[in-house]
C-alpha cells in the first residue's frame, strides 16, 4: 500500500487500523476486496519507523499482539508529508511504449504477427472493461466507488480505441508488404 | 425441413452491392452468422465497415443480393414486400441511434403505436406500454414528451417500443452513439436486465462498452466478418491489477 495513501487517510482523526481499512473500503467499493488486509498494518508500521506516524495505546490494550487496539496518530513531520502530497502533480503513466516496441520488434524479426499480439491484448481489455462495468452497475449511482469505477471504464475504453488503431495500422502495413 | 437448426437468426452467404461495374461497392460481403436465442451479439468496426447495412438485411429493412436469410426456422430473404413489413412489425424491435421518437406524441403513446399499427386495442396497447415504462424505470415519465426527456430516457422509451409487440429479437443500431457516459450506463443495464429475461439482442456499434456486455463479439471490415470472441465466463475477476495501490 502506498504509505501517503495511508498517512492522508488518517489526517482526519486518530483512528484504529480496522478504522482506516473500512474508509478505504467505503472509497474503493468492490476494488476494496483486492486490498490486504494485513498490509495496512505493514505501512502503519514503517510510518511509525520514519517518525511520520505516532501510536497511543488504549486503555484496554491487552499486549503487543493485539494491533487493532492501537490507534494511530499524525506527527507533525507527517501532517507535513501529507501536505506536501495533496500538492503533488503525478499521475500514474500507462506503459505503452513497451506495447508499441514489442508490436515492432516482433514484426521486425517475424516472430509473431503483430495483429494477432493485438487481438489477444484486446480480448483482455475487453474482459476487464466488462468487469470493472458490471461493478460500476452494482454500486450505488453517485457513490465514491462509482467515480473510481468510471475512471477505470473510460481508461480501459481510450486504451482499447488506441489498440483499434494499432491494428487498422498493422493491417494497412501487411497489405503493403 | 428449417435449414436454421437451433439458431434463431441465421444468414448464409449474405451480400449486398451498390452500384455496377467499376463503381460496384460491396458493402455485405458473403457474410455467414447464427444469432442463438437469448444471446446479445455486438457488431463492431469502423463506420463504413458495413455494419449498419448488415443489420438493416437482418431486419428486413433492405434486401440481400445474395444469400439466404432465416428468422426462427422460416426463411425471410424472399418474403414478399407485405409479408416482410408483418415481420418487421411483429417479430423483430428495431432501436436506432438517434431514438426516432415522435416529438408530438407522449412516452406512452411512442411506445404504444407499433402496437396500433400491429391491430391491436388501444386498451391492450396502453395496458402494454405502461407495463414496459415500468421495465425501464420510466413509470413517472408516461405523459412526457420526448423533448422533456434525457438522452437516455429517451432511448430507454425507443427500447421500450422495440419490445411493445414481443420481438423474437431486437436489432439495435449504435445505441448509445448520442449518449454521454451516464446515459450509456443506463441503457447498459437495461440491456443486461432484458438479457437476464431472455432476449434476443443484435447490437451494432463501436462503442466499446457496449460491445464488453455482450455474449459474444464479432468484428467487421470491409463487409465480412473478420473476428470473433466469446466474452462469456469466469466471472469478476480480481482487481489488483486495476487498483494498483501496491509499493512496489
Amino acid at each position: 500500500m502506498q504509505q501517503e495513501v495511508v498517512l492522508a487517510m488518517l489526517a482526519k482523526e486518530p483512528s484504529q487500523g480496522y478504522q482506516l481499512r473500512a474508509r478505504m473500503n467505503d472509497a474503493l467499493g468492490p476494488l476494496g476486496e483486492a486490498l490486504n488486509a494485513g498490509q495496512i498494518y505493514v505501512t502503519l508500521g514503517r510510518l511509525e519507523k520514519a517518525g511520520l506516524v505516532a501510536v497511543e495505546e488504549t486503555p484496554e490494550a491487552t499486549g503487543p499482539a493485539d494491533r487493532d487496539r492501537k490507534v494511530y496518530v499524525l506527527t507533525a513531520a507527517g501532517q507535513q508529508r501529507v501536505a506536501e502530497w495533496l500538492a503533488e502533480v503525478s499521475w500514474p503513466k500507462p506503459d505503452l511504449a513497451e506495447f508499441h516496441l514489442k508490436l515492432i520488434a516482433a514484426a521486425a524479426a517475424g516472430l509473431a504477427d503483430p495483429i494477432g499480439i493485438v487481438d489477444a491484448q484486446r480480448r483482455e481489455l475487453l474482459r476487464r472493461l466488462r468487469d470493472a462495468q458490471r461493478a460500476e452497475m452494482a454500486v450505488p449511482d453517485g457513490s465514491d466507488a462509482a467515480l473510481l469505477l468510471e475512471g477505470i471504464v473510460l481508461r480501459l475504453q481510450a486504451d482499447l480505441r488506441w489498440l483499434e488503431a494499432c491494428e487498422a495500422n498493422w493491417t494497412i502495413r501487411r497489405r503493403k508488404r | 425441413m428449417s435449414g436454421a437448426g437451433t439458431a434463431l437468426l441465421r444468414a448464409r452467404g449474405l451480400r449486398k452491392d451498390y452500384g455496377k461495374g467499376e463503381g460496384l461497392v460491396r458493402a455485405v460481403d458473403e457474410v455467414d452468422l447464427d444469432v442463438a436465442t437469448g444471446e446479445t451479439l455486438a457488431v463492431m468496426g469502423p463506420s463504413g465497415c458495413g455494419k449498419s447495412t448488415l443489420l438493416h438485411l437482418l431486419g428486413g429493412l433492405d434486401r440481400p443480393s445474395a444469400g439466404e436469410l432465416w428468422l426462427n426456422g422460416k426463411r425471410t430473404d424472399r418474403l414478399s414486400e407485405r409479408a416482410l413489413a408483418g415481420l418487421r412489425r411483429g417479430e423483430i424491435g428495431f432501436v436506432f441511434q438517434a431514438f426516432h421518437l415522435m416529438d408530438e406524441l407522449t412516452a406512452r403513446e411512442n411506445i404504444e403505436l407499433p402496437a396500433l399499427l400491429a391491430g391491436r386495442s388501444p386498451r391492450q396497447a396502453r395496458h402494454r406500454a405502461l407495463a414496459l415504462l415500468d421495465q425501464v424505470g420510466l413509470a413517472d415519465r408516461a405523459g412526457h414528451l420526448p423533448p422533456a426527456l434525457s438522452g437516455g430516457q429517451r432511448q430507454r422509451v425507443a427500447i421500450a417500443r422495440a419490445l411493445i409487440n414481443d420481438p423474437l429479437v431486437v436489432l439495435a443500431d449504435e445505441p448509445t452513439g448520442n449518449l454521454d457516459s451516464a446515459a450509456t450506463l443506463e441503457v447498459l443495464r437495461l440491456f443486461e436486465q432484458l438479457h437476464a429475461s431472455g432476449l434476443t439482442l443484435v447490437i451494432v456499434t463501436h462503442d466499446e462498452r457496449v460491445a464488453a456486455t455482450a455474449d459474444r463479439l464479432v468484428s467487421m471490415r470491409d463487409g465480412a466478418l473478420v473476428d470473433e470472441m466469446r466474452l462469456t465466463g469466469g466471472g469478476r475477476r480480481s482487481f489488483a491489477d486495476l487498483l494498483r495501490l501496491e509499493d512496489s
